[in-house]
């Protein structure tokens, strides 16, 4: 007979699936190289990172929020005959499998009002809200350059 | 023999313009009250950026760019004037441009003038910037801007454009072959 003291522990991997969308190590999203440009001498910075869906469906963020940041905003810049346009997005959809990779001079996180100065090995919390009212923790890396 | 000066404009890596368009000058107010003046200097080339600094993106994507470039010029990458020109003066004030280009390298310089003369460059440059009235964003607005390098010659002439998202290697090409 399995002892009784055994079950808590059986039960217990179960238990946490059900509570880990919020992990990125365990949740919808894998986030990997995330990154924030040092910005110091400015009220806006950047963050990127590369998010890939291992759901069993399409993903959908719309929003962002970080403690280091007043505002984290999703942005897409787009180059149009020489001149970057800078566009909010409402909703940034992943699907199933695919994966999104934000980058420089494209899709990115436009963090307002930085709390604090930063400087290269520094961590940014950041916080992705899905459309379904999960979210994703990211902690980004600060980088004098792009990786 | 030296080579006609359209072939010479052919070598560049980025886009020749040609011929080369002849730039007035231009005087900034600095915030430790000296005046920097675009007015050419012999054996110093110039790059020109036209960005703000609540720009979170395009802007600081390019100046880490020339600063990576400048370190692969070695010593001559002392000799290359590096200016991003603010197209916001409404809210960069010359000391937050010049404190926003500096935090790459100590030799940028960042410049705001008053409306007047930041409109006067924009023109002579053929640069273009626009508030963005549809893009909401908690810092206020967001302006759309020339994204382009702008490559001047010791001359003061604009001799090439570089779009952005071309290579380090191509910048570092051309301001090389302008030093």
């Amino acid at each position: 007979m399995l002892p009784l003291l055994l079950l808590p522990l059986l039960l217990l991997p179960a238990a946490a699936c059900g509570d880990s969308h919020d992990l990125a190590t365990a949740g919808p999203l894998a986030v990997t190289d995330a990154w924030v440009r040092v910005t110091n001498a400015t009220k806006a910075g950047a963050m990127y990172m590369t998010l890939k869906n291992r759901d069993t469906a399409t993903v959908i963020i719309i929003g962002a929020g970080s403690s280091d940041a007043r505002a984290a905003e999703l942005h897409e810049t787009m180059q149009m005959e020489n001149m970057a346009h800078m566009a909010p997005i409402d909703s940034l959809p992943i699907a199933r499998g695919a994966s999104l990779s934000m980058q420089p001079g494209g899709v990115h996180i436009m963090l307002v009002d930085l709390a604090r100065e930063m400087a290269p090995g520094d961590s940014v919390p950041l916080v992705l809200r899905h459309a379904d009212g999960r979210a994703t923790n990211v902690m980004a890396t600060v980088r004098a350059d792009q990786p | 023999m030296l080579p006609a000066c359209d072939q010479l404009d052919r070598q560049f890596a980025g886009v020749a313009v040609n011929p080369p368009t002849e730039l007035p000058s231009f005087s900034f107010g600095r915030s430790d009250g000296s005046t920097y003046t675009t007015a050419p200097e012999d054996g110093r080339p110039m790059v020109v950026f036209f960005g703000y600094t609540h720009c979170p993106d395009v802007c600081p994507t390019t100046l880490a760019d020339w600063q990576a470039v400048k370190r692969m010029l070695g010593r001559d990458g002392d000799r290359v004037r590096w200016l991003f020109v603010s197209v916001d003066p409404e809210r960069d004030t010359p000391a937050l441009a010049d404190r926003y280009a500096q935090q790459f390298d100590s030799t940028f310089v960042g410049l705001s003038g008053d409306s007047a003369t930041t409109a006067g460059i924009m023109s002579a440059f053929g640069a273009s910037a626009v508030r963005d009235p549809g893009a909401a964003s908690a810092v206020g607005y967001l302006v759309s801007h020339s994204s382009q390098l702008f490559l001047v010659d010791d001359r003061g002439r604009l001799v090439a454009l570089h779009a952005f998202g071309t290579g380090r290697e191509e910048l570092a090409a051309d301001l090389k072959r302008l030093l």
